[in-house]
């Protein structure tokens, strides 16, 4: 058997992993709805919580496709839970370079895991899109739904176009931050307990 | 387990096809994409949240669908008042969890009707037949499994950590984090194990097409729930598209 190619075992890790991910992304988005300055904060919080499942996975991974598949997981599930399907090019791209920028370094590398987690994390910013190309009309339902206009001006100053590639350094930033806590992470627990 | 025993009984009064309860998901997520607080466009997405709880309830889960019935109306109702009424921080706060209620709850009670009522192997055959690639729906369907397993091992992990005197509200936020996430992991990483072990013995993963003994098919009742979310769904995205809402 072809010892590259994907196996169950492997498809295994991918849907656990990815509903974890998901999990974590959902409870820190819950959070968000209560100040404008969290849901700004999504493209650093999120990164940074989710880097210590992440980099266990990365761990598991060893062959080509698996964090591809994760991303294209996430483009879905973004979709199911009302996002749109504008990001999913982003989302799934940004899988798709993080999985080559791992396999450049055989997944063993830390330099280029580390660097690759911080584009698979841009994926957050994907999610981001449709809030930042329809901010007028967005904005306009929020306010009919109610939300104070001071929250809603604020997350408008936070997130509008000329912000938006300053977030997505961000995001990569903090992809690179949560890489390293959750490496620090992985080793202080796993790494001794002989998981990894 | 008793939670994989409890699945198998499931056999309700009407079982849909696993694409159609697909296709009943795609359409809502095109309807929560488009925010519309009123107008007649509001109506339209009432009833069509209405619809999956109605499925719900047929496939006899009535304790559910009702208990969601009055979620929603209560958090309808007390949204409007809290529009007009309410002031300041209190009013935010009301609001932010009317809108969670009536904005996530629709799309929460779908994915939830289409996980619980889709056994696996049915969910796998539906993908054989869409040829879906088999990595993607392994993926998939593993992760429907493990959502329920997540939320019982975060319980045991919580009353554990209840003992411990480690709750939220209390000491650090990192701590917090740490103490749930990482027993968490732990767990999550040996059961993929077990999984793994467990799909390899039965023969996942042999460079073979699999066949599958479950007998889905569309029946009158797919094409009828079908083609009434697909009529509310074109009738809804037109009505907002009239009221100026811009699609993307």
């Amino acid at each position: 058997m072809n010892q590259n190619k994907l196996q169950a075992r492997d498809f295994i890790t991918i849907g656990i992993f990815t509903a974890i991910l998901w999990v974590v992304q959902m409870v820190i988005m819950y959070l968000g709805f209560l100040s404008p300055f969290i849901v700004a904060g999504y493209a650093v919080l999120i990164p940074i919580v989710t880097g210590i499942p992440m980099m266990l996975y990365y761990a598991r991974i060893e062959k080509f496709g698996m964090i591809t598949i994760t991303s294209v997981i996430v483009a879905i599930l973004l979709f199911i839970f009302g996002m749109g399907l504008t990001g999913a090019p982003i989302c799934i791209a940004a899988g798709l370079i993080a999985d080559l920028i791992a396999k450049s370094g055989n997944y063993k590398s830390w330099k280029k895991t580390f660097v690759s987690y911080g584009v698979f994390s841009l994926w957050v910013v994907a999610s981001y899109l449709p809030l930042v190309l329809t901010a007028d009309s967005y904005k306009q339902s929020l306010l009919e739904g109610g939300y104070d206009a001071s929250f809603v001006d604020t997350l408008f100053t936070l997130v509008t176009p000329k912000t938006y590639p300053v977030i997505i350094v961000i995001c990569f930033i903090s992809g690179m931050v949560g890489a390293v806590i959750g490496k620090a992470v992985v080793r202080k627990n796993f790494e001794k307990a002989g998981i990894v | 387990m008793d939670e994989g025993k409890k699945r198998k009984e499931i056999t309700g009064w009407l079982h849909l096809d696993p694409r159609s309860k697909l296709l009943i998901l795609v359409l809502f997520s095109v309807v929560v994409m488009i925010d519309v607080v009123d107008g007649p466009a509001y109506i339209v997405r009432a009833i069509m949240t209405f619809v999956p709880v109605f499925l719900v309830c047929l496939e006899g889960k009535l304790h559910i669908g009702a208990r969601f019935t009055v979620l929603f109306i209560a958090a309808s109702v007390l949204q409007n008042y809290a529009q007009r009424h309410f002031g300041g921080a209190l009013g935010m706060l009301v609001l932010f969890l009317c809108y969670m209620v009536t904005q996530f709850a629709p799309t929460m009670i779908t994915v939830w009707y289409c996980i619980s009522t889709t056994k696996i192997n049915e969910f796998m055959a539906a993908m054989n037949r869409m040829h879906a690639p088999q990595g993607l729906s392994i993926s998939i369907a593993v992760m429907m499994r493990f959502f329920p397993t997540l939320a019982e091992e975060y319980r045991s992990i919580r009353d554990a950590m209840k003992m411990r005197g480690i709750q939220f509200g209390g000491g650090k936020v990192t701590k917090m984090v740490a103490y749930r996430l990482i027993p968490l992991l732990f767990s999550s990483v040996n059961i993929g194990d077990e999984l793994s072990a467990a799909a390899v013995t039965r023969g996942l993963g042999v460079p073979v097409k699999r066949t599958n003994i479950c007998d889905i098919g569309f029946h009158a009742c797919d094409f009828l729930i079908v083609s009434v979310m697909s009529i509310l769904t074109i009738f809804y995205v037109w009505l907002s598209l009239q009221s100026g809402v811009k699609l993307l």
